[in-house]
């Protein structure tokens, strides 16, 4: 039971740390502190100067859309941007907030780290943005994302809601929120794994560091299936809202390794304890205790020429064969049987 | 009566290792043995050496994997500097590193799976010991079956890597030591495995029947008594 518990305690924790590590909130919110005014100049009135007269010239139609989609002045653009999309007009955001957004602008500040190029992203469940993401996700259409408006005292505000995190640029400490938690995770699993207590190393088992390093690549390869859809779907809420469209098949592959745990666990509880009186065999949930009075003799088996067991004929018997590929602490078994002797000839040939 | 040489314990005559230090007993405290000890004509074991479940099969693996790894980011990281000029060496050794990790861990797990489906986890293997050296054969079928599938399908297809990793496995079917070549001999007796060293790696690991190991590891010592003996009885 201990191996199970051991194998359970690690697969749990890889796969904890890999939801960590992958999970992304149901929406990203990017904000961003907007100067129109300067936008203006540096973008739109360039495109409204008048043509000089030795210009070449320019189809009639391009003049119409020029003169009729011209706001006129930096007012006038405020207000068309502005009124193109607004939030309601009784939200409103600490003004702290807004000073914190406008500074992570200037690369300083508590959001300089949520920051990527002109947009900081936050969580769309965060304080205080939960009010804005309600109306945010209400003008939401089949669009991958969308943008709106709000002033608050003299600050023009510009917020996109997006509804698939990973299309966003959010920085990891935005998008992966819990991914520091990954790493303590994983490494309580394997100091669990680590401290639960191991047979004592004279006895005769399967060599435990093979079987060490497969339980690691199994537990490691289970989390990773059962993380990948969490990864590849547009976030962790869209994954498990959907498990028939993807997850279930990783998961469903995400068994093959756990059920190679389970045989790791039978093959590391295998075990022959050697007392001066008996064989004690422990397997994963029974131990069965053999007298050396109730073995007639001992043999190691050649069939096809092959030497992979030593066979024990009982009296009553019954044959038990006991594998010795890949075992160690074998030759105290072997040394045991001979100073009872119990052993026939090896299974070599001489010639 | 055999003496320790290094804590001057008594043994007996059979023993390899000190019973209470378990230092080797040197061939030279034992001219008994030297003196009467035979090398049979041939002493040969079939045996199936298990794969993904041996610590040194996956020790060697991964020390393969690791070397090939290192190699490719070394010669990749050179390139993609020359490349990508110095602008941002960090992030384009990074990139060559997770691109290179990326692969080899494809290739470890393939390897793995490789070792327990294909093969069952075990790989059936006859060795000899003989008068001129030590020779280890691969008995496996499916394993000749896949190294000759590999060369035809290599010739059929005109793929001379495929044909030639299949020459190659082939001709490594069999390899041998002579007993004068062995410089360094390291036992394993807990797993009774004998490692035959050359003088700068492993080229033969030996896993013997626990009912052979003692006398295995008599006949390595009587017949390669120049090399060097490393491992006590744990």
């Amino acid at each position: 039971m201990r191996e199970l518990l051991r194998r359970v305690l690690l697969t749990a924790g890889f796969l904890a740390a890999a939801w960590y590590f992958w999970y992304t909130p149901a929406t990203i919110i990017g904000a961003r502190v907007l100067d129109l005014e300067g936008e203006y100049q540096a973008r739109v009135a360039r495109r409204y100067v008048t043509p000089q007269s030795n210009a070449p010239a320019k189809p009639a139609g391009s003049s119409f859309v020029r003169n009729h989609s011209n706001p006129g002045s930096p007012q006038r653009y405020r207000q068309h941007v502005l009124e193109s999309r607004p939030l309601p007009h009784e939200l409103s955001l600490p003004a702290s907030w807004v000073k914190s957004l406008q500074d992570a602008a200037m690369g300083n500040g508590p959001f300089v780290g949520r920051r990527h190029r002109n947009l900081v992203y936050f969580s769309a469940d965060e304080a205080p943005l939960e009010a804005v993401a309600s109306p945010l996700r209400k003008s939401l259409g089949l669009t991958g994302f969308v943008n709106a408006y709000m002033t608050v005292g003299t600050h023009d505000l510009e917020f996109l809601i997006f509804p698939e995190p990973r299309s966003s640029d959010a920085p990891s400490a935005v998008m992966y929120p819990q991914r520091a938690l990954a790493i303590p995770w994983a490494l309580g699993a394997l100091a669990l794994y680590a401290l639960l207590g191991w047979p004592a190393r004279k006895d005769v088992r399967y060599d435990p560091v093979p079987v060490a390093v497969l339980d690691v690549v199994a537990a490691g390869g289970a989390a990773f299936l059962w993380a990948l859809p969490l990864r590849l779907a547009p976030s962790t809420a869209a994954a498990i809202g959907d498990p028939i469209g993807g997850p279930v098949w990783f998961w469903t592959i995400a068994l093959l390794p756990v059920l190679a745990l389970l045989s790791l666990a039978r093959r590391e509880a295998y075990g022959i304890v050697v007392t001066p009186e008996a064989l004690r065999f422990r397997s994963l949930f029974r131990t069965r205790i053999i007298p050396f009075t109730d073995i007639q003799a001992a043999a190691t088996e050649t069939p096809d020429a092959i030497q992979s067991t030593i066979t024990l004929q009982l009296r009553s018997g019954e044959k038990l064969r006991l594998p010795w590929a890949g075992m160690q602490g074998l030759l105290s078994l072997v040394d045991t049987l001979r100073r009872y002797g119990l052993l026939h000839a090896g299974p070599f040939s001489t010639s | 009566m055999l003496r320790c040489e290094e804590c001057g314990t008594g043994n007996s005559p059979a023993n390899l290792y000190c019973a209470s230090c378990g230092a080797i007993l040197d061939p030279p405290s034992r001219p008994d043995m030297r003196a009467t000890q035979r090398f049979p004509a041939e002493l040969r074991w079939e045996t199936e050496i298990p794969l993904a479940t041996d610590r040194f099969m996956l020790y060697d693996t991964a020390k393969v994997l690791l070397f090939s790894a290192m190699t490719v980011i070394s010669v990749g990281s050179v390139i993609a500097l020359l490349m990508g000029g110095a602008s941002a060496p960090l992030a384009e050794w990074l990139l060559v590193f997770r691109i290179v990790g990326l692969v080899f861990v494809g290739i470890g797990v393939a390897l793995l799976l490789v070792m327990l489906i294909f093969f069952g986890n075990r790989f059936p293997v006859r060795i000899t010991l003989e008068p001129r050296g030590v020779r280890w054969e691969a008995r496996s079928r499916r394993g000749k079956w896949a190294n000759r599938t590999a060369i035809v399908a290599g010739l059929l297809t005109a793929k001379p890597g495929l044909m030639g990793a299949g020459l190659l496995a082939e001709t490594r079917s069999t390899e041998g030591m002579r007993w004068k070549d062995i410089r360094r001999v390291r036992f394993h007796p807990q797993l009774c495995v004998i490692s035959l060293m050359n003088s700068w790696r492993v080229v033969l690991r030996l896993h013997c029947p626990p009912t052979l190991y003692h006398q295995v590891c008599i006949l390595i010592r009587t017949a390669a008594p120049h090399a060097r003996l490393e491992g006590v009885v744990a």
